[in-house]
Order: structure tokens, then C-alpha cells, then sequence
């Protein structure tokens, strides 16, 4: 059974504002809907071979709206399921989907998101835990160079005579943070830009901390 | 009547896919890729999907990694910097081919399901009903996203905010795309969550259409495969 977070728990039918939907049935339709969104930005990003990745905007945006163990299953299901049908590449990264879900959950709650400032320098955070964690899988499963746009930082530093492992984490670095305040911006411009109908479904959990919606008065 | 049944299924993709991690002969994969598992696609009618995907996925990939690996780096992982670009050319067909291999087994295993048999099969694998539900909804909900993104598209070319319908054009629409798209997703999620609860649809879904049985001779024979492939890649690496 999925379980349920402080998100969930607060949501209120749009016509009474009183009655509250299982919160089961709201995460099982609304985690492959963020999963579609990962997959969808992701591979347009791809197809017009932007130098960055924009592969987790779902897991990012599910995780502030409904919480830490909903991110982590967009991330980790949308990988999966995307090495089926968009890119064979997917799979392996899908722990670091679950990492982006952890580490967005755990400074949301600080207010991570609360400014543009702070977003920026979430982003900085969450890049550099992106190419800690990605560059163990890079180097067992493709030798170090993956063919995506750091590879050729990768292989340079490579061929200058670095350590591949070195390279690979070095070449992350170079390319994560940046992807990933983009990533975060974006996360939070999209979730600012959601009728308020809408978001007022998802208060009580990482949203209020955030200033991304405004706490109702008692 | 080579259908295997759904433990078989299982066991049999797991098998392979380990065989094939494994695997340290470009050449060998390359050939079970073409002999075995494209002809398996093809049985399946998978093979038009599996193309899509190579030609999408797999081959701009496979280009990157021969330029990396063999004229950038000029060796293969270990090996010196430019001692030998022929084994970095190696390399790279390597991890190409076993990528689309891997790629082939998961379609093989989950696409040749009729899609009402998915849930039944999960069911067999020990999958929860909630897991169930989660991986059937991505496979549907990959489409409809497509679809939604289609409309948004066609209307900003209908009122004159694109200019013609190239693959250029449309992918520029991508910030365009973004929010409507998240919020059709929340939207859809909510009304979908209320119509599940409302018509009890989850509990339902348990006794979805079980999957077929498959046949002893079908699941030995895809075992058995899995297996020898698993035993091929194995060995070299314990001797």
C-alpha cells in the first residue's frame, strides 16, 4: 500500500472544501500522470538535443506537491518505464530519480523553494548529489563515457590522464548544477503558474514552507 | 504455443538480462541481438517498436560513444589514452548492443502481454495491487500525454502562433507545452482519482483477467535459452 503524506491528507473536494478523497486513489492517479510529465519534457529536451537534461521537472514538482515517497515513485517508475519506450539509457539513473526525491523532500522542508535565491542554490545542491550519485552507475555501466553532452569533458579529462571515475564525477559537476537549477526553477515556476483551485488540493504539505501557496486563516 | 507462462516470463528476463550485463564479447552479443532477439520481435509483430526505439535511442547513442571511445579516448576503459582505439571502438559497440539487447528483453517480456494480462502477470510476480495499478496506468498514460501535447500544439498553429508544423518548430513550442501540461496532469489526476473512488474501480481491478497459463514446452524453452546465455557470459568470467 502507497502511503500517505501530510499533502494528501488535507485535500478537499472543489465543490464543499469539507470531504476529503482517499488519499490512495489520488496518488495512484496522479504518479504516472508526473511520471508522463518527467518522460515528456525529458525527451523533447532530447529530441532537440538541448545540452541539458530536464529528465526530473516531474519528480522535482510531484515531490513539493505530494510528498517525499510520491517523488521517489514518479522518478524511479518514470526511469524504469522510459528505458521501455523512450531511451535505454533511463534505467540506470533511476536511483538518482529516488536521491532527487529524498533531497528535494528533506530542504523543502526548510523552505528551499522560498525564493529565487534559495532555488538557485537548491539547485547548485541537488546537482552536486546528482553527479555523486550518477557517476558510480556512469562508470559500471558504459566505462565513463555515456555519449551525453559532459562525455566529451569526460573524455578529455580522460585522455589528459585523470582517473575515470575522477573524470566522470568532475564532468558531472560541470554540467549538473546547471541543469538542475534550471530544473528547479522551472519546477517552481510551473507549480506557481497551477490554478489556485487546484493547488489549494495539495495544501498541508511542502507547498506552505515554500511560500508556494498561501497558508489559509483558521 | 511457445507462450511461456508468467513465472517463466520472469525468470527467463532476468536470466538474460543478467547474461547480458555480463557479457564482455561485442561480437557475441551482436550476433544473438540479430539471430535471436530480433527474429523473437519479430514473431511478436514488436518489431516496428523496437526499430522506432533503436533508430530514436540506441543508434544516435551508439555513434556518440564510437567517436568518444575510439578517436577521443583511443582505448578502451583501463587502457592507456590512445593505445588502442580499435579496443575503444570495441568498447563502445559493447555497451551499444547490450543496451539495445536490454532493451529488446524488456519489450520482448512486457510489450508481447496483451495489455489485459499485464496486471495478472504483475500479480504472479508477487506486485501489489497498488504497483499493479501504477505500472498498467504509466503504459496508458505515455499516449495520452502525447496526444494532450498534439492538441496544445495544433492549437497555437490554429491560431497562428507557430508557423508550420516541422519537428523544429514544434519542439521550440517545448515552455509553450510545459504548463498546460502539468496542469491537465493534476487536473485529470483528481477527476480520475474522484471516478476510482466513486465507481470502486480499485478494488475491481484485483479481479482483473488473469494471465493465460503459456505452455511447459514454451517456458522451458525460454529458460533453458536464458539460461545457456546467462551460463555463456558467466563462464568466462569465473574461469
Amino acid at each position: 500500500m502507497i502511503k500517505t503524506t501530510k499533502a494528501t491528507e488535507g485535500i478537499k473536494s472543489q465543490e464543499s472544501g469539507v470531504r476529503a478523497l482517499p488519499n490512495r486513489h489520488l496518488l495512484l492517479a496522479l504518479i504516472p500522470l508526473g511520471m508522463a510529465v518527467n518522460l515528456g519534457v525529458g525527451s523533447i529536451a532530447q529530441m532537440i538535443k538541448l545540452p541539458v537534461y530536464l529528465d526530473a521537472i516531474g519528480t522535482i514538482a510531484m515531490t513539493l506537491l505530494l510528498g517525499m515517497r510520491a517523488g521517489i515513485l514518479v522518478g524511479v517508475l518514470s526511469f524504469l518505464i522510459g528505458g521501455l519506450l523512450v531511451s535505454p539509457v533511463l534505467p540506470w539513473f533511476s536511483g538518482t530519480q529516488a536521491v532527487i526525491a529524498i533531497y528535494v523532500a528533506l530542504v523543502a522542508r526548510r523552505g528551499a523553494f522560498k525564493n529565487t535565491i534559495r532555488v538557485i542554490l537548491t539547485g547548485i545542491g541537488l546537482g552536486v548529489v546528482a553527479a555523486i550519485v550518477s557517476a558510480p552507475v556512469i562508470v559500471a555501466v558504459y566505462g565513463g563515457v555515456d555519449g551525453s553532452g559532459a562525455s566529451v569533458i569526460t573524455a578529455f579529462l580522460i585522455a589528459s590522464g585523470k582517473q575515470v571515475i575522477t573524470s566522470v564525477f568532475l564532468s558531472g559537476l560541470a554540467v549538473e548544477p546547471v541543469d538542475k537549477i534550471l530544473q528547479c526553477l522551472l519546477a517552481v515556476w510551473l507549480i506557481k503558474g497551477l490554478p489556485k483551485t487546484i493547488l489549494r488540493r495539495f495544501s498541508g504539505g511542502l507547498l506552505e514552507p515554500n511560500n508556494l501557496i498561501k497558508q489559509e486563516k483558521q | 504455443m511457445l507462450t511461456p507462462n508468467p513465472i517463466a516470463r520472469g525468470l527467463a528476463t532476468l536470466l538474460a538480462l543478467i547474461g547480458t550485463f555480463l557479457a564482455r564479447d561485442a561480437m557475441l552479443v551482436v550476433v544473438v541481438y540479430l539471430l535471436v532477439l530480433l527474429p523473437l520481435l519479430a514473431c511478436l509483430r514488436l518489431t516496428r517498436t523496437h526499430t522506432k526505439f533503436v533508430f530514436v535511442g540506441v543508434l544516435p547513442l551508439a555513434v556518440g560513444l564510437v567517436i568518444l571511445w575510439g578517436l577521443v579516448v583511443g582505448a578502451a576503459p583501463g587502457s592507456p589514452h590512445g593505445s588502442a582505439p580499435a579496443e575503444g571502438v570495441k568498447h563502445a559497440i559493447l555497451v551499444s548492443a547490450r543496451l539495445a539487447m536490454i532493451a529488446g528483453l524488456f519489450q520482448l517480456c512486457f510489450l508481447s502481454l496483451p495489455f489485459g494480462e499485464l496486471m495478472g502477470v504483475l500479480a504472479k510476480w508477487g506486485v501489489k495491487s497498488d504497483g499493479q495499478i501504477l505500472i498498467a496506468s504509466a503504459f496508458t498514460v505515455w499516449p495520452e500525454l502525447q496526444l494532450r501535447a498534439g492538441q496544445i500544439v495544433t492549437a497555437r498553429y490554429a491560431r497562428g502562433l507557430v508557423k508550420n508544423r516541422s519537428l523544429l518548430t514544434t519542439a521550440r513550442q517545448l515552455p509553450f507545452l510545459l504548463r498546460p501540461l502539468l496542469t491537465w496532469a493534476l487536473h485529470t489526476g483528481i477527476l480520475r482519482a474522484e471516478m476510482w473512488h466513486q465507481q470502486n474501480l480499485l478494488e475491481k481491478a484485483r479481479e482483473a483477467s488473469p494471465p493465460r497459463n503459456g505452455t511447459v514446452l514454451g517456458s522451458a524453452v525460454f529458460v533453458i535459452a536464458a539460461a545457456a546465455w546467462l551460463a555463456v557470459n558467466l563462464f568466462p568470467l569465473i574461469r
